[in-house]
């Protein structure tokens, strides 16, 4: 009986420090990828890395060149895309958490909004594709803004309206005793109360924009010369990475992993540097 | 001053003889008591939370230039019954009231009555200090400026006539431009007295204004009060008897929605005239 | 309610204290407030119609196909551009198993992860490591696609496929999924892909549901003797399983229209074939190479409408896990 107890008991003790020990190996199976992944990009890109990059324009097949029309279009259209997207997301979470925190209609909305913050983003290019490139017949560096506004858009609404249920509503409530309009007490009170998280929200949304291809293929497209005009097709790097990636020559190559390097330190620089901002303001108010 | 300080410290022996004693004490400093000014008038007062009543035709009439003391067991109703005043509950939807309260001749309950006016004559200050994520200054000034047109010298001298009514002005006249937050809590609720008596209001509503601060700052907001009731209408809701007799000239007791009895503090804590008033001010009941 | 209203209804007396600044500001305030109200209003409602008009457009858009080739579009087998027969089966197949091979590695990596975070690691750790994992999902797709088919896809045609090919290719009924050159393009190296790219999503909502459960709970558990694992195994694993489902689905939704990681890796290939080392394609792979290809309107409507079953699909898997997770927001919430 008590022989039968003891190899039981080593028996369980033996299944958990395997399960342990695996639960180890998950962890660094996962931190494996992420190294090498970001290795990778890091080797690559920094040897194609040079001062050319950011003065000439994306070379025809085979020969050298830079990525500044690439850069310059890339940084057009994610302007666009917050230009267009923050507004309307910061206006739509006031909605719902100022509006509509628990009615229906706000549960309504904020479903279809984490559906469309989960969405695949090549549907969202083909959205934009029906309802801009063939209205107006052409690509452009337009349609890519207002593409990459809708991806950026669900993410601001969830943050912002996350943000401002946090606020507490005695900070309503001191304000409306005052007699302040409740558009004075949310766009100078509440936003700035919740300031810190919205901001995450907004450099998050940009991190995630910077790097999207998929609606970008169909909206703006490529368009190997200088334009700084966004009713033009406009290049992009994440489209340039593509094209090159899969092309033939090497020169090409290396200029795509310059450009994965470039967006990859850029996106990584910003989600690092949000959340650290927002750690640290946490970690000040408490 | 001195009197309440050792009325309070023999309350301590036998609860409702310091009472007695601390109630005799702060009459001796109100004046006239017989011909008051009525400043606000409650006719037949109901108030709905759904379909649940919490208040059940409450009828009173707020002196001018005095503190007015609402009391009662936890749930009777005594915060619902100051957040008619100023309409508060009008900011929730499934909040309704019916009655009267007429003010300088209107009725403040009428939908007419512009909120933003009433909120300006009628002052409020929470029960846990709120000052907006701005600084001092700004804390004092922002209402102000949203209700009227001032230059900026005259700007100046309001906020610093308010913030020297609070009993602030020394503390921070010198570091205005900080945070109102990094302020202490007595502190920051002082901030917030400052900041409805900018507004010059008639009358100043506090919901258990000292519940979140330590003996000290209460103490300090309890001598406020006699300096503010010069000028101010004052109607406190508050959890202690003892604050009651301190600083009250006249006591609303309110038990499960209704009013109980009104009358001057001397009177309520000597010759209670109903059974439920005595078994509260002895401890009897809630 | 506006202030000329009130002041009409006044005693004489009153009307001028009412035609102060003050009233006078509050009327513009009421007017001032009604404008935000619309405004606020009027942009989570664009929100709502987005979802439904993204949906709307690519039906319209692919009304021709649908009207074409009715329900055979689903179930044939033939993408022809030259004789314009059009058919989404290989595609839809290429989805389905890429995502599930994703799963199968993403499931029982990421519940270690959250396991190794929750219970295993000491404190100090647990934050650093669960911020590498989540940048994971702050690489951009298309690095993954890129490091995919330079680093990784070399790596599966020297070193993973010919053992598979060799070892588990012989063998009867799963033989079949491993046999074929080692090429290191398709299906299986896509599903790898996609699996460590929605680990980060599944081990973050695992982790989080985990840290939920009542201590009280577990510590009852320990107090009888189970051991870590059992603790977990027993009992956090059971208390969390609706979410856990839920954010596996999360992940299912990510892999189904992931589409630069798999678009370099998967060889756009338009067969059918039953061996995972094969070429293949997934919806959202042939979309994102043949769309700026497309040079007849059903070849284009094809492809719309391929988007228009991607979102359909990944509408559904979405709206599964957003209900299953819905109980562990309110947990959260209150």
């Amino acid at each position: 009986m008590r022989a039968v107890s003891q190899s039981r008991f080593r028996w369980r003790h033996a299944k958990n420090r395997i399960a342990m020990g695996l639960s180890t190996l998950a962890a660094l199976f996962g931190l494996f990828w992420l190294a090498w992944i970001l290795l990778t990009t890091f080797i690559n890109g920094a040897s194609a890395i040079n001062f050319k990059l950011f003065t000439e324009m994306t070379p025809p097949p085979g020969d050298e060149g830079g990525l500044l029309n690439a850069i310059f279009g890339s940084l057009v259209m994610v302007g666009v895309g917050i230009i267009l997207g923050t507004p309307i997301g910061i206006a739509a979470g006031t909605f719902l958490a100022e509006r509509a925190r628990r009615s229906k209609l706000g549960e309504t909305i904020r479903f279809v909004n984490d559906i469309l913050l989960s969405a695949p983003s090549i549907v969202i290019g083909l959205f934009v594709y029906t309802l801009i490139v063939r209205q107006t017949g052409h690509f452009s560096g337009w349609a890519g803004g207002i593409a990459l506004a809708f991806i950026l858009l669900p993410v601001v609404v969830r943050t912002t309206d996350e943000m401002l249920q946090l606020v507490p509503n005695s900070m309503r409530e001191a304000a409306l005793a005052l007699g302040l309009p409740q558009w004075k007490l949310t766009t100078q009170i509440l936003y700035r109360a919740a300031s810190a998280g919205m901001v995450t929200g907004v450099l998050l949304a940009i991190a995630r924009i910077s790097g999207e291809t998929a609606p970008l293929l169909f909206t703006a497209l490529n368009n190997q010369f200088w334009t700084d005009n966004p009713a033009n097709p406009m290049a992009n790097i994440p489209v340039v990475i593509f094209q090159y990636a899969l092309s033939p020559y090497d020169s090409w190559h290396s200029l795509a992993w310059a450009g994965a390097l470039i967006v990859t330190i850029f996106v990584l620089f910003i989600s690092i540097t949000s959340r650290a901002l927002l750690a640290r303001r946490r970690h000040g108010n408490d | 001053m001195i009197n309440q300080r050792a009325a309070t410290g023999s309350a301590a022996f036998h609860p409702l003889a310091g009472l007695r004693a601390t109630a005799q004490a702060a009459s001796l400093t109100s004046t006239s008591r017989d011909n008051e000014v009525i400043k606000i008038e409650a006719q037949g007062l109901n108030f709905f939370y759904g379909k649940s009543q919490q208040l059940r035709n409450v009828s009173l009439s707020i002196p001018q230039e005095r503190l007015t003391a609402i009391i009662g067991p936890s749930g009777c109703g005594k915060s619902t019954l100051l957040r008619m005043f100023n309409r508060m509950y009008s900011i929730y939807p499934d909040q309704t009231a019916t009655g009267s309260l007429i003010l300088d001749g209107q009725n403040v309950l009428d939908p007419g009555y512009p909120l933003s006016r009433l909120r300006n004559a009628i002052g409020m200050v929470f029960q846990k200090p709120n000052p907006f994520p701005m600084s001092i200054y700004n804390n004092v000034a922002y209402a102000l400026q949203h209700h009227e047109r001032l230059s900026r010298q005259d700007l100046n001298d309001r906020v610093e006539e308010a913030l020297r009514q609070a009993a602030l002005w020394d503390e921070v006249k010198d570091k205005l431009k900080d945070s109102g937050l990094s302020l202490s809590g007595g502190q920051q609720q002082r901030l917030c007295i400052a900041r409805a008596v900018a507004l010059r209001p008639e009358v100043i509503l506090f919901d258990e204004p000292t519940s979140a601060l330590d003996p000290i700052a209460t103490s300090k907001i309890e001598q406020l009060f006699y300096e503010l009731k010069s000028q101010f209408t004052l109607v406190v809701v508050t959890h202690s008897m003892q604050q009651a007799a301190r600083v009250s000239d006249y006591i609303a007791f309110m038990y499960m929605g209704e009013l109980v009895e009104f009358g001057n503090t001397v009177q309520i804590f000597e010759r209670p005239q109903d059974e439920r008033t005595s078994a509260y001010i002895t401890g009897r009941l809630g | 309610m506006t202030n000329n209203h009130l002041a009409a209804d006044l005693p004489v007396s009153r009307q001028q204290d009412a035609a102060g600044p003050t009233a006078k500001h509050s009327w513009k305030d009421v007017a001032a407030d009604k404008a935000f109200n619309w405004s606020i209003a009027a942009a989570a409602f664009f929100v709502l119609i987005s979802l439904s008009g993204a949906a709307l457009s690519m039906l319209w858009g692919g009304r021709l196909a649908f009207e074409t080739f009715g329900w055979r579009f689903f179930y044939g087998t033939e993408w022809d551009a030259v004789g314009k027969k059009f058919a989404a089966l290989v595609p839809i197949y290429g989805t389905l198993v890429t995502s599930f091979i994703a799963i199968l590695i993403a499931v029982p990596v990421s519940f270690g992860i959250a396991f190794f975070l929750t219970e295993v690691a000491p404190r100090w750790m647990r934050g650093p490591v669960a911020s590498a994992i989540e940048l994971l999902a702050g690489i951009p797709s298309i690095i993954y696609g890129m490091w995919g088919l330079f680093v990784f896809v070399p790596f599966m045609s020297d070193h993973i496929e010919p053992w598979l090919d060799s070892n588990l290719g012989p063998l009867p009924v799963i033989g079949s999924l491993f046999q074929g050159a080692p090429m290191g393009i398709g299906m299986l190296t896509a599903g790898i892909i996609l699996g460590i790219m929605i680990i980060p999503f599944i081990s973050s909502v695992m982790r989080d549901v985990f840290t939920l459960v009542p201590v009280t709970l577990k510590h009852s558990a320990y107090a009888l003797g189970c051991t870590t694992w059992e603790v977990v195994w027993d009992v956090v694993l059971p208390y969390t399983r609706t979410a856990v489902v839920g954010g596996i689905m999360l992940g299912l939704g990510r892999a189904l229209g992931e589409t630069m990681a798999v678009t370099f890796v998967l060889g756009n290939a338009h067969n059918l074939s039953i061996s995972l080392l094969e070429p293949g394609n997934s919806i959202a792979a042939a979309i994102a190479n043949e769309f700026t290809e497309a040079d007849s309107d059903i070849y284009l409507s094809s492809l719309i409408a391929l988007g228009f079953l991607l979102f359909i699909v990944t509408f559904v898997v979405l709206a599964a896990a957003k209900l299953l997770l819905r109980r562990l927001e309110r947990q959260k919430g209150a």
